[in-house]
């Protein structure tokens, strides 16, 4: 057994930042993570830089927003923490982005100096180009991470929480170069999965992300909270299969007020901020392309994608090329964007929720020790997801002098070993093959838990879900017992993981009677202030989900008790 | 522009390399048909197989779109990202060159990658860093910038005429190279780069332009990175090059022709001064 100061479960921008805060701090400090530290994860594929620019830094005084607080309250995150965003924007601004500078990462200047931004959205900024932005973050961290000697293990699944009573003393690694299999004692953990995208058939997640965030704290006993609230992207690439995570950003390109406009049949279907009509609610775009892609969408395989188009020919062709990573995909395949639209589909993003922490130091409320910070905590953004995880280290650091050795229940780590060890021992051909389980689950989810859900979809999802739990799973067999880069185990594994973060994603769905930011209810499609400015919580009571409800009290918004504008 | 279709009309061949240390003795290749889709990637037809046929095997990616740099195989012996290149017909699909093999297409980084963290390539900045944002230019940065580009794939590496392995005590690698001179080229930037770049015995390369060819990002791995490390190295007085000049001014490939004379050249290296 190892045992650290400071465990860190993932290896994408909050945890690499938190292993270098924690590592300042003196603490003795491992990394774990599933993919390669800073080149996996939802990570890679943040393409701005939500920097929350001080105007004096762009050279103008932009037009005044909406309170960016309430904006986010009222329209995209939903319930959050007002003074945890805040206080996250002032810690970007005065603190994180020099720090990031100083470091080494280059934010892209224009040619008179000035950082690269937006006339429209300045708080985005770009380094070093639209589309690329969490990779160069990922590069910067990475090397600072091996460079400090920090230890990591890289290509390692952390497969379940350790626990005594309601504290975490760490987890059960799986290494899938070796096969290895290590419990790690830990003062304190630090969950940094980020987000849980690769859930549904169409998914903007990368191989390894199946919700293992959810699942692992669930399943120690930390609750959850916002689960039912899920992104959907609409701009991403409607094939070749493996770019359906390619994202054509919706949102103003660098140094233009220009978009993407989103248009099918010669109509504009979606452009954000130039025509009120269509403008408005955001997310209820969303809800029409879907609609439009299901009903003239290309049939494709066992689903329906595609049908509108992506149009990018009025934005300047070098804008296109000197700012943005994504046009040179739809250029490989031989189409040219400042010529032709390119073929979106609507695709399954990520769940906005996580832990349920307690945002002065993002420890789980109700399993001690577990810090969860970025997406797994259901925060969005890699500078606000970097900030988390400063408010974690700051507040292990501070407790770290009187801490004890963890005591860790051997019972506990041995039934681990057994249920992973059991896995491979019992492998079988001629079983079902665990990433044929995990593309029915893709596949329910893409069916039952889309976009527009309704109490009937959802319930039939929850029903198949039951019998893959039932019926598949126990003929599932991982197909060689090999114990070099057995992605079958980890598939098999993930399979379980899936299935928990699935449910529990349904079941605060379906407690959810109404329709709000990116969460839309057919058979509630209004907004209901009055009732439901309500957390759903989601715990574990005699193995089985226990949902409880909080009022979200949010300073200084105040919201009719009905909206409808989702009816329409 | 091509539809894509409802069924397919052709297959692709996959011969794919399948090799396990713990379990063979020898690699060997095996045969799958899968179905042709328009645009297909060579990932996609690996997917096909791990998904669709069960036939699980060793294989890596992550991201699917060119970020994570993870999925880099050799396709009909050209070294590619899987997820980058378009299917081919028949495809020999091998692990990249110059790695040890994991499993099948899996290779081990892990020496490539502790070499590189033993040439901190990390900004070493001496001056006072004056608050954000840093007074800066783009032009001043804009070597850097270039090779900010990287997306760690080593599939230079792969293709590299010099390289043998990585991780030893020889040649070090265009990879290396692109991020050692990355860090060196940060405007900022004031670190003694000199022990580095002499211990990735730089003068072995040939300039012979396989890494530029088969990088999938346009990295300028030969003018933007080798050559302005040997420079450095010149101007400190490690190299005595004849012509150097005129030669660092032709293209890769014209220097890929004259590339035995270049290394005939570089083979006068000077005993670097003692150090303590």
């Amino acid at each position: 057994v190892i045992t650290v100061d400071v465990l860190i479960v993932g290896g994408g921008i909050a945890g690499m930042y938190a292993a270098l805060k924690a590592r300042e701090k003196g603490a003795s400090v491992l990394l774990v993570s599933k993919g390669p530290i800073g080149r996996s994860g939802g990570s890679v594929f943040a393409g701005t830089l939500v920097a929350y620019m001080d105007p004096r830094w762009l050279g103008y005084e932009p037009k005044s927003d909406p309170d960016e607080k309430l904006m986010h309250l009222d329209k995209y995150y939903y319930l959050m923490d007002g003074g945890h965003l805040e206080r996250s924007g002032e810690f970007i601004r005065n603190h994180l982005l020099g720090e990031l500078e100083q470091m080494g990462l280059y934010f892209r200047r224009l040619p008179d100096g000035r950082v690269l931004h937006n006339p429209t959205k300045p708080k985005h900024t770009w380094t070093p180009r639209m589309g690329m932005s969490g990779r160069a973050i990922g590069d910067v961290l990475r090397r600072l991470v091996f460079d400090a000697g920090i230890p990591v293990m890289e290509e390692a699944m952390a497969t379940s929480l350790i626990r005594s009573g309601s504290t975490c003393l760490g987890a059960t690694v799986l290494d899938l170069t070796t096969g290895a299999f290590q419990a790690i004692g830990a003062r304190n953990t630090i969950l940094a999965t980020g987000h849980a995208n690769f859930l549904s058939t169409r998914s903007t997640g990368t191989r390894e992300v199946c919700g293992d965030g959810i699942a692992l704290p669930y399943r120690a006993g930390a609750e959850l909270f916002n689960l039912e609230m899920q992104e959907w992207h609409v701009t991403d690439m409607a094939w070749p299969r493996a770019w359906t995570r390619l994202h054509i950003y919706p949102n103003p390109l660098p140094v233009t007020r220009e978009t993407a406009r989103l248009v099918a049949d010669g109509e504009t279907l979606f452009e954000q901020k130039s025509n009120p009509r269509i403008n408005k609610p955001y997310h209820n775009q969303h809800k029409r392309l879907y609609r439009h892609a299901i009903a003239n969408g290309r049939s494709y395989d066992d689903y329906k994608l595609g049908g509108y188009y992506s149009d990018l020919r009025h934005v300047d062709d070098f804008v296109q090329t000197e700012y943005s990573y994504q046009t040179q995909f739809p250029r490989k395949l031989g189409i040219d964007p400042t010529k032709q639209p390119v073929e979106n589909a609507p695709t399954y993003h990520y769940i906005v929720g996580g832990v349920w922490v307690d945002f002065e130091t993002m420890e789980s409320r109700t399993l001690a020790r577990l810090h969860a910070v970025g997406g797994a905590a259901g925060r969005d953004g890699q500078t606000d997801c970097m900030f988390d995880a400063h408010v974690a280290v700051e507040a292990i650091a501070g407790r770290l002098p009187s801490q004890d050795d963890p005591v860790l229940d051997d019972g506990q780590v041995a039934a681990e070993r057994r249920r992973v060890d059991a896995l491979s021992e019992s492998a079988d051909a001629s079983g079902i093959a665990p990433i044929q389980v995990k593309n029915r689950i893709r596949s329910i989810m893409w069916q039952g838990m889309d976009y527009v859900k309704t109490s009937t979809k959802m319930s039939w999802a929850l029903e198949q879900l039951g019998e893959v739990r039932e019926d598949l799973v126990p003929r599932m067999r991982v197909t060689t017992p090999t114990r070099r880069y057995n992605t079958d185990v980890v598939d098999a594994l993930d399979v379980f993981n899936m299935l928990d973060a699935c449910t529990l994603q349904i079941h605060a769905s379906m407690e959810r009677e109404e329709s709000r930011g990116p969460f839309f209810r057919e058979d509630f499609p209004y907004q209901d202030n009055e009732n439901w400015q309500r957390y759903v919580i989601v715990g574990r009571a005699q193995d089985k989900p226990a949902i409880r409800t909080e009022p979200v009290v949010i300073d200084g918004l105040e919201l009719p008790p009905r909206q409808d504008f989702f009816a329409v | 522009m091509t539809m894509p279709g409802t069924t397919a009309t052709q297959n692709v061949t996959v011969e794919l390399y399948r090799f396990d240390p713990d379990a063979d003795t020898a690699a060997r290749f095996e045969t799958y048909d899968v179905p042709q889709r328009p645009q297909m990637r060579v990932l996609d037809a690996l997917d096909h197989i791990y998904e669709e046929q069960a036939q699980t095997f060793g294989y890596r990616w992550y991201c699917g779109t060119k970020r994570c740099g993870m999925c880099g195989v050799a396709v009909n012996g050209k070294p590619v990202l899987a997820c980058w290149e378009p299917a081919e017909p028949v495809m020999r699909i091998e692990p990249l060159p110059h790695f040890p093999v994991i499993r099948d297409l899996v290779v081990d980084f892990s020496a490539s990658e502790q070499r590189l963290t033993d040439l901190h390539p990390v900004l070493h900045r001496r001056e006072t860093y004056p608050g954000f944002p840093e007074p800066m230019s783009h032009s001043e940065m804009a070597a850097h910038f270039d090779l900010m580009a990287c997306i760690d794939c080593r599939v230079c590496d792969a293709a590299c005429s010099v390289l043998e392995s990585p991780g030893g005590g020889s040649f070090a690698g265009p990879y290396a190279l692109v991020q050692l001179a990355k860090a060196a080229a940060h405007a900022r930037d004031d670190g003694d780069r000199e022990d580095a770049i002499l211990e990735t015995n730089i003068d072995q390369c040939l300039s012979c332009g396989s890494c530029v060819d088969a990088c999938p990002n346009d990295v300028p791995i030969l003018v933007g990175a080798i050559d302005p490390l040997r420079d450095r190295l010149i101007q400190e007085g490690h190299y005595r090059v004849r012509g150097w000049a005129l030669i660092r001014r032709l293209p890769a490939r014209i220097r890929s022709l004259i590339r035995c004379q270049l290394r005939w050249s570089l083979g006068e290296r000077m005993a670097p001064p003692d150090r303590p």
